[in-house]
């Protein structure tokens, strides 16, 4: 007998990736896990305590989103972690503050930039050296990438990809970003299926909720 | 990334596949072509037909 599914359209929360690189161009990394999510294919769950099929429900396998933008905001301002929304489906275990899931894509992205080239882009130490960086106090974000590996890696994954030429205070974060966050999230899970088929309007009104927020991050 | 003590499992079926397939946003997906729906038996549930008046001919 199969079990009847409870929703019809995906999960959609906030997390962070690292920016790899492969020889077709720039790709996400998870950055607790270091799995690559491959474009235009569903990543699927591991377990490295041998669940038999992620997540289940007493481990901590899966793969992680929040509801809450503030939850993943310090790995965006100390790391220069690419933010964005991502589709969760499958099996998914929902947690007072967020979702682990089965399966998930990418459905937009948010990459901190520098202006200039993309020196560095295409070293893999880079993704650890961040991490490590974003433990010292003080510390930078080292080897951002340019707004043109924004626009490759939105073009690779099939998504919208949008440079944040600056990172805002944690402060910024938690009043104007916070309620625009929650529309983006929503609009990414309601207007999903119409996008996908073509509907104009539907991409008219995912884009008015990304530029919202992407002028509050910007503080205009 | 801490997110919570769990609350429930949930299975999630998307009616639209979240990965956008090998020609998005080029070209966009397709809807299943429409499957006829089954006729009723001949008599069961039929209403009946209402009759239109002929035109008026002079």
């Amino acid at each position: 007998m199969t079990e009847a599914p409870d929703l019809a359209t995906p999960i959609v929360g906030w997390r962070v990736w690292l920016m790899g690189w492969d020889e077709d161009g720039p790709t996400l990394v998870s950055p607790v896990a270091p799995f690559t999510w491959l474009p235009r294919v569903a990543t699927t769950a591991g377990c490295r305590a041998g669940c038999p099929q992620a997540p289940t429900w007493d481990c901590h396998c899966g793969l992680y989103a929040t509801a809450d933008l503030r939850l993943v905001a310090p790995m965006v301002i100390s790391a220069g972690a690419i933010l964005g929304c991502a589709a969760l489906w499958g099996r998914v275990v929902e947690a007072t503050d967020g979702w682990r899931g089965e399966r998930g894509y990418p459905l937009v992205l948010f990459a901190p930039t520098v202006d200039g080239d993309d020196r560095g882009r295409r070293d893999p130490s880079l993704a650890l050296a961040r991490i490590r960086s974003s433990r010292l106090p003080g510390s930078r974000p080292v080897g951002l990438p340019g707004a043109a590996t924004t626009e490759a890696l939105g073009r690779r994954y099939a998504v919208p990809a949008h440079p944040l030429p600056a990172v805002p205070r944690l402060a910024v974060w938690e009043s104007d970003v916070a309620g625009c966050a929650v529309a983006v999230r929503e609009e990414a899970a309601r207007g999903l299926g119409a996008r996908r088929l073509g509907d104009r309007d539907a991409d008219a009104r995912f884009a008015r909720t990304v530029d919202a927020m992407l002028a509050a991050l910007q503080g205009r | 990334m801490h997110i919570g003590e769990p609350v429930r499992m949930l299975t999630v079926e998307p009616v639209v596949d979240p990965v956008p397939r090998g020609d998005y946003p080029e070209r966009f997906a397709e809807v299943a072509p429409r499957v006829p729906r089954p006729t009723p038996r001949s008599g069961v549930g039929r209403t009946p037909q209402q009759e239109i008046p002929a035109p008026l001919t002079t």
